[in-house]
C-alpha cells in the first residue's frame, strides 16, 4: 500500500526531495524520531525537531509511532485540517506528507449540516401540509420548533378577539393550548410580529423582560428569548416564540436563515389554514341562511319540498325554495322556487340576494309581472350575466279547493296533478331575470280540487343523467309519468317519491342541484262534507 | 357556414369568413367547464383586428347547454352589443332553441340591438 515519490532513489536523495516538496513533509526514522522536515512542516510543526520525537499533533505521533504498515490518517492541526500520507524509504523510515484539507473539510461539514437543514425543512413541510387545522398546525410549529431551533417554543396566532390563542410546546416536548395570558404589549416585539406588517427580522429580548406566561413552568432561567414573526399570505399568521436556556445574543448566520425558512413554511401554513377555517365560517354561515325551510302546511294548504345539492358543490347551491305566509299587506301565501345559474359561493350570495329581495317585494305578489320586472332591475348588473331561473306561486284557499297563480320566470312550468291522473302543464312562461333589460311574463291560474298538486321542480330533475347506461336525461315524460303515480298523495309523499325516483334514475352519477316543491290541496279535513258535487274521488 | 375543422369537442375555432365577419364554430358541450375557454376564444377572436362588424356562433355541432353555458353566451351577446358588433346564432338546433324559448332569451339573442348594459349605482 505504500510508495514513495522518490522510489528509485537513496535516501538522501528523498530527503532532498522532500525538502523541496511543496507539501509539508517529515521523515520519521525506524527509530520512531524525526530525522527531517522541509519548511513547510517546521512552520506548521514549530515543535518538531530532527532527532527529537514527534509529539505534537497526537493523531500524527500516534500514526507515526506504529513502525509496521503506516496508514494515512488525519486531524486537526492547530485550527486547520491536514491528512498525513506515509511513503516508506527503502533506506528504512517513513516520509510523512501532510495535505492540508481545512477546505475540503469544512465544506463537509456545511453538507453535513446542509443536508441536516434541507431534511428538517423538507419534514417540516411535510408535517405543516398535512393538516389545514390550525390548531395543528401551530402544534406542529411549537413541536419542531422545540425539536430543532430552541429548548422551548411558543406558537401566538392573531385574532379578531382579544385573547390570542397559543401553544407552547415546552423543554420536554409536552404540547399545550391555552391563550395569552397577559396584553401581548408586555412583550417587546411581540404586537408588531402579530401585526405582520411592516415585517420586523426575528428580535432577541431581553429574557428578564418577559412576563412570566412566557415561560413554561420548569423551564428554569431563560437564557435567551427570540420573537419571530411567521409571514402568512398576505396576511399575519402569527409570531413565533423561541426560548433557549443557553445565552446566545443571536442566531448564527445559518441559524438565522433556516430560521427564516421554517417561520416562512410555517407561517404559510397556518394562514392557508386560517384563510380555510374562514372560508368554512362563511360557507357555513351562509349555509345556514340559504339551506330551504321545512314547509309546513300554511293556511289550510299543503307545502312539501325536498332539495339535494349537487355532489360538486356540496352544501350551499344555486337552487333554492321558499314559502312566505300571508301578511298585513299581501292576503296570499306566496311559493317562490328556483334556480341560480352558476355554482358554488357565487351562485349562493345571488340566491340570497333574490331570496332577500324577494320578501321586500311580498306586498306586490298581487302582480307576478311586475314583481319579475321589481326583481329583474335589483339583479341586474354589469358585472356579469349569472341569471335565475324562477316560479312563483301565489297561492289562496277558496272553499276547498286552492286557487294558485303560477308564472314561470324561464323556469320550467310547473305540473299540474289532477284527481283524473292526468298531469298537465301550468300555462305559464316567462323570461329569466338578472340579465335582460326588459321581462316579460304570463301568469297561469290554476284551481286543485282537494287531493291536487301543483308541482315545481328545477332542471335538476328533468336534466338529472342516468338510466341504464348512465347518459340519458330523465326528462319530462318521465318527470310526468312519475307524477301521474302520485296523484293523490299527500304533498310530502309526492316530494318524496319525485326525489327517490329521481336518485334511482341518477344511481352514482353526477347531478346538479335537484329541487322538489309540492302545493297540495288538501282533502283530509273534509271528508265528511263530501256533497256529491265537488271534483275528485275522496278515499286515499 | 363554417364547421369546426378539427375534432377537438370543446374547441370554438375562429375564422375570418368575411372583411368584417368573424364566424365560431361550437363544438361540443357548453357548460360549467367549457364556457371559460369559449369566453377567451371569442374575445381572442374579436381583438385580432379593430373592424370586426359582426360576430357569428355556429351552433350546429353544440351539444348541451346548461345555465352557465346560457349566461356565457349573454355574456357574450352582452359583450358584442357594447363593442358595436352584431351577434347571432346560427343553425340553432331544437334542444337550444328550446332552452332559449324557455328562458325567454330567444328574442333577445336573436336581435343584436346596441344596448348598454345595466350600470351600477
Amino acid at each position: 500500500m505504500t510508495s514513495s515519490p522518490a522510489r528509485h532513489g537513496t535516501g538522501a536523495a528523498s530527503a532532498v526531495s522532500a525538502a523541496t516538496a511543496p507539501y509539508p513533509v517529515v521523515v520519521i526514522g525506524a527509530d520512531g524520531h524525526v530525522v527531517e522536515l522541509n519548511d513547510a512542516a517546521s512552520v506548521l510543526l514549530p515543535t518538531a525537531r530532527p532527532g527529537g520525537r514527534l509529539r505534537s499533533p497526537s493523531w500524527l505521533a500516534t500514526a507515526a509511532g506504529r513502525t509496521a504498515r503506516p496508514v494515512s490518517v488525519s486531524g486537526a492541526v492547530g485550527d486547520r485540517f491536514f491528512s498525513a500520507h506515509p511513503s516508506v524509504l527503502p533506506a528504512g523510515g517513513v516520509a510523512w506528507w501532510l495535505v492540508d484539507e481545512t477546505e475540503l473539510q469544512s465544506l463537509l461539514v456545511e453538507l453535513e449540516a446542509e443536508r441536516e437543514r434541507t431534511q428538517f425543512l423538507n419534514q417540516a413541510s411535510t408535517a405543516l401540509s398535512a393538516s389545514l387545522n390550525l390548531d395543528r398546525c401551530m402544534e406542529v410549529t411549537a413541536r419542531l420548533a422545540t425539536e430543532y431551533l430552541a429548548d422551548a417554543a411558543l406558537v401566538i396566532a392573531p385574532s379578531a378577539t382579544s385573547k390570542l390563542p397559543m401553544v407552547v410546546c415546552d423543554q420536554r416536548g409536552r404540547i399545550s393550548h391555552g391563550t395569552v395570558a397577559g396584553p401581548p404589549d408586555t412583550v417587546p416585539g411581540l404586537t408588531e410580529a402579530l401585526r405582520g406588517f411592516p415585517p420586523v427580522p426575528s428580535q432577541w429580548i431581553d429574557p428578564t423582560a418577559a412576563p412570566r406566561w412566557l415561560v413554561p413552568d420548569g423551564f428554569g432561567e431563560v437564557g435567551s428569548l427570540a420573537i419571530t414573526p411567521l409571514p402568512g399570505h398576505g396576511v399575519p399568521a402569527g409570531a413565533l416564540i423561541l426560548l433557549r436556556r443557553v445565552r446566545k445574543v443571536a442566531f448564527t448566520e445559518r441559524e438565522e436563515v433556516m430560521a427564516r425558512l421554517f417561520a416562512a413554511r410555517a407561517g404559510a401554513a397556518m394562514s392557508a389554514a386560517r384563510l380555510y377555517a374562514e372560508q368554512n365560517t362563511i360557507s357555513d354561515t351562509l349555509m345556514r341562511e340559504l339551506l330551504p325551510p321545512t314547509l309546513r302546511q300554511v293556511e289550510g294548504v299543503e307545502f312539501a319540498g325536498g332539495y339535494r345539492p349537487s355532489k360538486d358543490t356540496e352544501r350551499v347551491g344555486g337552487d333554492f325554495y321558499d314559502v312566505h305566509p300571508p301578511g298585513e299587506d299581501f292576503p296570499e301565501t306566496l311559493a317562490v322556487l328556483g334556480d341560480v345559474a352558476g355554482k358554488g359561493l357565487e351562485a349562493a350570495v345571488l340566491t340570497g340576494r333574490i331570496r332577500n329581495t324577494l320578501h321586500a317585494l311580498l306586498p306586490m305578489a298581487d302582480d307576478h309581472t311586475k314583481m319579475l320586472r321589481l326583481l329583474n332591475n335589483a339583479m341586474r348588473t354589469s358585472h356579469h350575466t349569472r341569471f335565475a331561473t324562477l316560479v312563483l306561486a301565489s297561492v289562496r284557499r277558496e272553499e276547498r279547493d286552492v286557487a294558485l297563480r303560477v308564472t314561470a320566470a324561464g323556469h320550467p312550468a310547473p305540473l299540474i296533478m289532477r284527481s283524473d291522473g292526468t298531469v298537465e302543464e301550468a300555462d305559464t312562461n316567462g323570461t329569466l331575470i338578472g340579465v335582460l333589460p326588459a321581462v316579460t311574463a304570463r301568469t297561469a291560474h290554476v284551481r286543485l280540487a282537494p287531493g291536487e298538486t301543483c308541482l315545481l321542480f328545477t332542471d335538476g330533475v328533468t336534466e338529472a343523467k342516468g338510466g341504464p347506461l348512465g347518459d340519458t336525461m330523465f326528462g319530462e315524460q318521465r318527470l310526468r309519468r312519475a307524477a301521474a303515480e302520485c296523484v293523490g298523495m299527500p304533498a310530502a309523499a309526492i316530494v318524496e317519491r319525485i326525489q327517490m325516483i329521481t336518485a334511482q334514475w341518477l344511481g352514482v352519477g353526477r347531478h346538479d342541484d335537484i329541487a322538489v316543491m309540492a302545493i297540495t290541496a288538501p282533502r283530509g279535513s273534509h271528508l265528511s262534507a263530501v256533497d256529491g258535487t265537488t271534483r275528485g274521488r275522496y278515499t286515499a | 357556414m363554417t364547421t369546426s375543422p378539427d375534432a377537438d369537442p370543446t374547441a370554438a375555432s375562429p375564422s375570418v369568413a368575411g372583411p368584417h365577419i368573424v364566424r365560431l364554430a361550437l363544438d361540443g358541450d357548453l357548460d360549467y367547464d367549457t364556457c371559460g375557454e369559449l369566453l377567451l376564444r371569442v374575445r381572442l377572436a374579436l381583438h385580432e383586428r379593430a373592424d370586426v362588424e359582426d360576430l357569428r356562433l355556429d351552433c350546429r355541432e353544440l351539444g348541451v347547454v346548461d345555465s352557465t353555458g346560457l349566461s356565457t353566451l349573454l355574456q357574450i351577446h352582452r359583450s358584442a352589443c357594447q363593442a358595436g358588433i352584431g351577434f347571432h346564432l346560427d343553425n340553432i338546433g331544437p334542444a337550444l332553441k328550446r332552452l332559449l324559448e324557455l328562458t325567454g332569451t330567444y328574442e333577445h339573442l336573436s336581435s343584436s340591438q346596441r344596448t348598454a348594459a345595466p350600470t351600477d349605482e
